[in-house]
């Protein structure tokens, strides 16, 4: 132990002499782990922490897997809800919860907030108890219960200044009396980012064809297992499939871990390979730093073979080189530590100021375990950057003290140094191949073409209290008046409401053609309902018929508009203008529209969702009382966003917009998700570009300088500098050339791994691969370069004289 | 106290082999001061990384103070130049990070002396070599003939019975050589069995016989 301290000392001690050097090696690994641990940051807060609640591997996400929903738990009606409820009872508590949108009028301001109706269970389900007053008891749930509301902290705090007096309270809620019985403790959201929770009223008499809205959180039992909680669900699948075989026909029943519910096994497999990703940065790193150490060790060969002969044993040499590697290791982590945290940081912050971030509880920092995390990281990494010049320690003790031994020992180091160049080489061009992949699909996403003009366009989502506008035909006044007033207002050249936003929003609706049987393959379409101005406000190119107009009335014959890839895919190589067509042909009220325009390709979903056909219905035939607002505006459009309030406040005081934000924004939000993905492969590959560069200088100038005497002999000979030049980049190209063979090789399926979850990314673009080559073949010619040159430049006299 | 008897040492290449010492037999008693020399490639170096079991790759027998080396393995040999031998060498070789003391000191921690004796040893040391006012300075900040006399004083502080010097004046000018061929002929009168070589005849004539290589044979010994 004492051996290992004085060793420890002594190559501290070393380090400091060579402050150049101990930097460098510093400054490489630090990067290689900050990679790493900004990446541990990340996992652990969305995946590896746990839930924050009581016994949280006791807690379940159960839904409907539909056969087109790609693995996905999808929600389950009020029908089957209450009857999992009651069968499950004796291995799991069931609970659920749908997301909404909350107004809050009391006092003199109106604010829009997230907020969920819960089943009157689902707090006690998570084990979250109120901080003051209670969560709901099961009478809060009954029809005909007085109107009960639970607060977050944060609106307790920000809207009632933490007024402790607040239960029992009465407030304004969708413009109707709420009371308050309730507030969450500080730290509690759920299931996302919700602050106020209502008490879910179930209707046990709800017919089970209606909207599959509820989200399924259980509990299972402490003394129950899975094995009965998937029996008693399988015997509960039979008996409903027998009951209503062809609405279960496309349904099963699957189970998770509410974990992953949160964060979905698509992201978690993303997570994975970016965690593979940063693990081939830090291996970068490490290659690199061992590449630097070997070359000081080489320098110093003379050094370790006096210590030999003064008795230093072959295990106290390799110790003393080790605990240099590991002592500029743990350096490093001292460094990387702040460096990840503040990056991890960040994210932290994007995320919070985006709508599309993981949920408030959610904490991104460094705690002890990731403490001992990078603690074990540094030790790894130093063993692994020290192991190659321990090894050699020791060796060709008697030449090495001879003057003329330089070369023998450099051959054998410099092979190793060689192949760590090669592996370095590999390794950026994976990392820049996934990043070119990344950047372009985030390109494509951006040019998108979405079948509408999306310059100077102003959007918001307004949701109308139902209590306040009961009918269709009071919200539609609404609507009417709103983008009456709007229009009217300078600046504004149109405005429009719809229940879709293109490119963001909109609902998926099965169709059959008219007179198709109901056992004939439906067609998913994208679908919203869009007032008369959407089509002249979003700009949509009609290519046949008409749009709607006012003599599409509530009453009158069901109509829709379809866009050209529902023509194509319907239309079985005819016209479909005239043509009626079944929505939801399993629900009985499904309408029979009649087809009477026909537009160009429009995307209304997501782009990372598959592409369909679009339908769009007249909002008087299918009325919705939350809606997204479109402005066309003259100038820039976030300049009207304050007068929009106003408007609205005039127009409907209790209603507050939210989501005001102009189309660029939107799309902006719409690939956050991938946006961050791709910056954070930018910075992996442009760190691990630069420490396969410097490990190329490294390298190629520690060779240069072993060769001055040779270089200088050369020249006196006469050898012209292209010569010399060319015979030195010859000696380097074929590491470059393994490197990029290998790497290509193995960017290819990395590159596949880290998209296959994303829809619109695609990892075979050729031109990706060319331009990663074109990139390292660049940056490794500078590397070899810059030496070769320098060595040039020395006088062949000064050169000979070179030891 | 040392026994080499038919010592041969060659390499292989490429139409035949290259000797370095051809059927060397020495024999050095206890206390004696020996010069070897001979002309470059005479074999000089190489015999004495023999003796100071810094190569084991020869034929022939080796006894050392009574031990047969030829028939020990690596560790033991290293432990039995641990225990028996101490090295000058030409260039001094001395560990640039390390102070002149913390140079004296290596050894013994090499040798896991307890700090008390290595503190009382390195002491003596500075003292006995007069560079006391020097044990703080870094090897750069000496003169060639300060860092040969450190080195001199390293080689025997772990109390060896044989000190190899591999040219131990080869660098350094004539007042500074002086000083320490005084040194080891010091060493000599207390008993050090002393083996050098050299290039200096006058240096060469200080020891009690000169031992002629070339070509790797012994071409003479002078007494």
């Amino acid at each position: 132990m004492n051996a290992i301290l004085h060793e420890m000392r002594d190559a501290g001690r070393g380090l400091l002499a060579k402050p150049g050097f101990s930097i460098l090696v510093v400054a490489v690994l630090a990067s290689g782990l900050a990679c790493v641990l900004f990446m541990m940051v990340i996992i652990q807060g969305l995946v590896i922490r746990p839930l924050p609640f009581p016994a949280p591997e006791q807690l379940l996400h159960i839904g409907f897997l539909k056969t087109d929903r790609a693995g996905r738990l999808s929600g389950v009606g009020t029908h089957d809800l209450l009857a999992w409820q009651q069968r499950l009872h004796e291995v799991a508590d069931v609970a659920a919860y749908q997301q909404q949108t909350i107004n809050l009028s009391d006092g003199n301001r109106a604010e829009r907030y997230a907020g969920a109706s819960i089943s009157s269970n689902l707090l006690r389900v998570l084990g979250v108890p109120a901080q003051l007053g209670r969560t709901f008891a099961d009478a809060d749930g009954k029809p005909g219960a007085e109107t009960t509301v639970i607060l977050s902290d944060a609106v307790w705090r920000q809207r009632y200044n933490a007024d402790p007096a607040i239960i029992g309270r009465l407030i304004r809620m969708n413009a109707e009396s709420a009371r308050i019985i309730g507030v969450m403790p500080a730290d509690f959201s759920y299931p996302s980012r919700e602050m106020l929770w209502t008490p879910a009223r179930l209707d046990p008499g709800e017919a089970r064809e209606g909207d599959d809205d509820w989200v399924v959180v259980a509990r299972l039992h402490a003394a129950a297992g899975m094995p009965l909680l998937r029996t008693a669900l399988d015997s509960w699948y039979a008996d409903a499939k027998a009951a209503a075989p062809r609405y279960f026909e496309m349904r099963s029943v699957g189970i998770e871990p509410l974990a992953e519910q949160i964060i979905s096994r698509n992201t978690r497999k993303t997570f994975k390979v970016m965690m593979i990703a940063v693990v081939l940065v830090l291996l970068v790193a490490c290659a690199n730093a061992a590449n630097l150490i070997l070359s000081r060790t080489l320098a110093r060969r003379q050094e370790l073979a006096v210590r030999s002969a003064l008795g230093a044993s072959r295990m106290r040499l390799a110790v003393h080189l080790l605990s240099q590697s590991l002592l500029l290791s743990l350096i490093a982590a001292a460094v990387a530590l702040p460096l990840g945290w503040a990056a991890a940081d960040w994210v932290d912050r994007v995320f919070r100021g985006s709508e599309e971030g993981p949920p408030h509880w959610m904490h991104f920092g460094v705690d002890a375990q990731l403490l001992g995390f990078t603690v074990l990281a540094a030790l790894l990494t130093g063993l692994l950057t020290g192991i190659l010049p321990a090894l050699r320690a020791g060796s060709d003790v008697n030449t090495t003290l001879r003057d003329d031994s330089r070369s023998v020992a450099g051959g054998a180091f410099a092979r190793v140094s060689r192949g760590l160049v090669v592996g370095e080489v590999a390794v950026s061009c994976v990392l820049l191949v996934a990043a070119a992949v990344m950047l372009r699909g985030i390109d494509q996403f951006e040019s998108a073409d979405f079948g509408i003009r999306t310059g100077n366009l102003l959007t918001a989502r307004v949701g109308l209290s139902e209590s306040k506008f009961p009918g269709a035909d009071a919200q539609l006044a609404v609507f009417d008046r709103l983008v009456d007033k709007l229009r009217s207002e300078p600046g504004i050249i149109d405005a429009a409401v719809g229940t879709t936003l293109p490119g963001l929003l909109a609902s998926d609706r099965r169709v059959l053609r008219d007179g198709a049987s109901p056992d004939d393959a439906q067609t998913v379409v994208y679908s919203g309902s869009i007032d008369d101005r959407f089509a002249s406000t979003y700009e949509l190119t009609l290519e046949e018929g008409r749009f709607f107009d006012a003599s599409d009335r509530a009453d009158s014959p069901p109509v829709a508009v379809v866009d050209r890839t529902f023509a194509e895919k319907l239309g079985n190589g005819e016209s479909v203008l005239g043509r009626r067509f079944r929505l939801d042909p399993d629900n009985a009220e499904g309408a029979l529209v009649t087809v009477v325009g026909v537009i160009r390709r429009l995307q209304l979903d997501d782009l990372d969702d598959p592409v369909r056909p679009a339908l769009l219905r007249p909002l008087r035939q299918q009325p919705e009382r939350f809606v997204s607002l479109a402005m066309r505006t003259e100038a820039d459009p976030l300049s009207f966003a304050p007068r929009f309030s106003e408007i609205l406040r005039e127009v409907e005081p209790d209603t507050p917009a939210y989501w005001v934000r102009s189309y660029d924004q939107v799309m902006r939000e719409a690939t956050f998700g991938e946006h961050i993905l791709a910056r954070l492969f930018l910075v992996f590959a442009a760190i691990s570009l630069f420490l396969a560069g410097a490990g190329l200088y490294g390298v190629i100038a520690f060779s240069v300088r072993q060769r001055t005497r040779e270089i200088g002999v050369r020249r006196a000979l006469g050898a012209p500098t292209r010569r010399v030049l060319l015979d030195l980049l010859a000696r380097s190209a074929w590491q470059i050339c393994l490197g990029l063979v290998i790497g290509l090789v193995l960017a290819w399926p990395f590159a596949r791994a880290l998209i296959s979850s994303l829809n619109g990314f695609s990892a075979d673009d050729p031109q990706v691969y060319l331009l990663v080559l074109g990139i390292l073949v660049l940056a490794a010619l500078i590397a070899i370069l810059i030496p070769a040159r320098r060595a040039l430049r020395v006088d062949p006299l000064v050169a000979l004289r070179h030891e | 106290m040392i026994h080499l008897q038919k010592i041969e040492k060659s390499f292989a290449l490429e139409g035949g082999r290259s000797w370095v010492l051809r059927n060397v037999d020495l024999h050095v008693g206890e206390g004696e001061f020996v010069s070897v020399m001979g002309p470059s490639g005479a074999g000089k170096s190489s015999l004495l990384n023999v003796l100071g079991l810094m190569d084991h790759d020869w034929q022939g027998s080796y006894a050392l103070d009574g031990v047969v080396v030829d028939a020990l393995n690596g560790k033991q040999r290293q432990a039995l130049q641990r225990e028996k031998i101490g090295f000058i060498f030409q260039h001094y070789h001395l560990i640039d990070d390390l102070k002149v003391w913390e140079n004296l000191d290596l050894p013994l921690r090499y040798r896991d002396v307890p700090a008390r004796e290595r503190a009382s040893r390195v002491a003596d040391l500075l003292d006995r070599f007069q560079i006391v006012g020097k044990k703080d300075l870094y090897p750069g900040q000496l003169s060639g003939g300060q860092q040969q006399l450190v080195a001199v004083a390293r080689a025997v502080i772990t109390r060896p019975k044989i000190l190899l010097a591999d040219e131990p004046t080869g660098a350094l000018h004539s007042s500074q050589a002086r000083i320490i061929m005084d040194l080891l002929a010091e060493l000599h009168g207390e008993g050090m069995t002393i083996v050098q070589v050299t290039h200096n005849e006058g240096y060469a004539a200080e020891a009690q016989r000169i031992v002629r290589l070339r070509d790797g044979w012994i071409e003479k010994v002078e007494l």
